[in-house]
């Protein structure tokens, strides 16, 4: 392993053997994560196709016209796809992080550049969950706000 | 401050550790205003207070960085449980809509 010996890589903070172990041991916990992320886009997808057949919302005796059913199918689908893809990639983000804590585990003698790969990949992993989080929040405001204009209208009308 | 056979870390690692600092903030509010996210909260927290604010490496001290690391473990066992429930609660939801349909 080769080591900078500049003064200014003296004043650098390293990694002790334990907070590499630390590091090295939320592989396993980041693999688990990432693979029941990508079972759950796949448990959506399903949920999507099968909900196209029977939606619980609209029991068969529910009178719903053909184009209104039309356009819930047609929002719901968006959705479902939307949490698909946030699923699947951020599962991909996580076993991406497993992957590249392979070079920090032992009995591998990790450099600092294996840290800041791994250390970079688990940034991306949080950055993505906070970006699809925020997303979250804004549209289910705005859901929230359309639905409260929608009823005001309604009742303008009545 | 280091040993000669650890690991510097180096500009891009700290870089990586500091950008990471908000998102966990962040997460870490909303999952408090989730009461279903309420053991997440303490875990992301504590980690983003372990990651202190610093703008040169100087500042980030070899025990701050292994309290990081020993809370990120934590944070991950949490994040791999939530999702993982999620997943089952997702997959009986599945089962049980396939059973409707047939």
């Amino acid at each position: 392993m080769q080591h900078d010996s500049t003064p200014a890589a003296k004043t650098r903070p390293s990694l002790s053997p334990r907070s590499i172990q630390a590091l090295a041991a939320t592989q396993t916990w980041a693999r688990l994560a990432g693979i029941s992320l990508l079972v759950l886009a796949c448990v959506e997808l399903a949920l999507g196709i099968a909900n196209l057949f029977h939606h619980p919302a609209f029991p068969g005796n529910m009178p719903i016209s053909p184009r209104d059913m039309f356009k819930f199918t047609a929002l719901n689908s968006m959705l479902e796809v939307a949490a698909i893809t946030i699923y699947a990639v951020t599962g991909w983000y996580a076993l991406r992080y497993a992957r590249r804590l392979q070079r920090v585990r032992q009995p591998a003698r990790p450099k600092s550049e294996d840290i800041a790969v791994a250390l970079g990949a688990q940034q991306r992993y949080w950055r993505l969950q906070g970006v699809a989080t925020i997303v979250f929040i804004v549209l289910s405001m705005l859901f929230v706000i359309a639905m409260a204009v929608v009823g005001i209208g309604l009742a303008i009308k009545h | 401050m280091n040993a000669s056979n650890e690991p510097l870390l180096d500009d891009k690692a700290l870089a990586a550790l500091n950008k990471t600092r908000p998102w966990l903030y962040f997460l870490g509010i909303v999952a408090c205003l989730g009461t279903a996210f309420a053991a997440l909260i303490i875990l992301l927290a504590g980690i983003g207070v372990t990651m202190h604010v610093h703008r040169g490496p100087l500042m980030l001290g070899p025990e701050a960085v292994e309290l990081a690391c020993i809370r990120q473990r934590s944070v991950w066992i949490v994040n791999a449980f939530t999702v993982g429930v999620l997943a089952l609660v997702m997959l009986f939801q599945l089962l049980t809509t396939l059973h409707l349909i047939r």
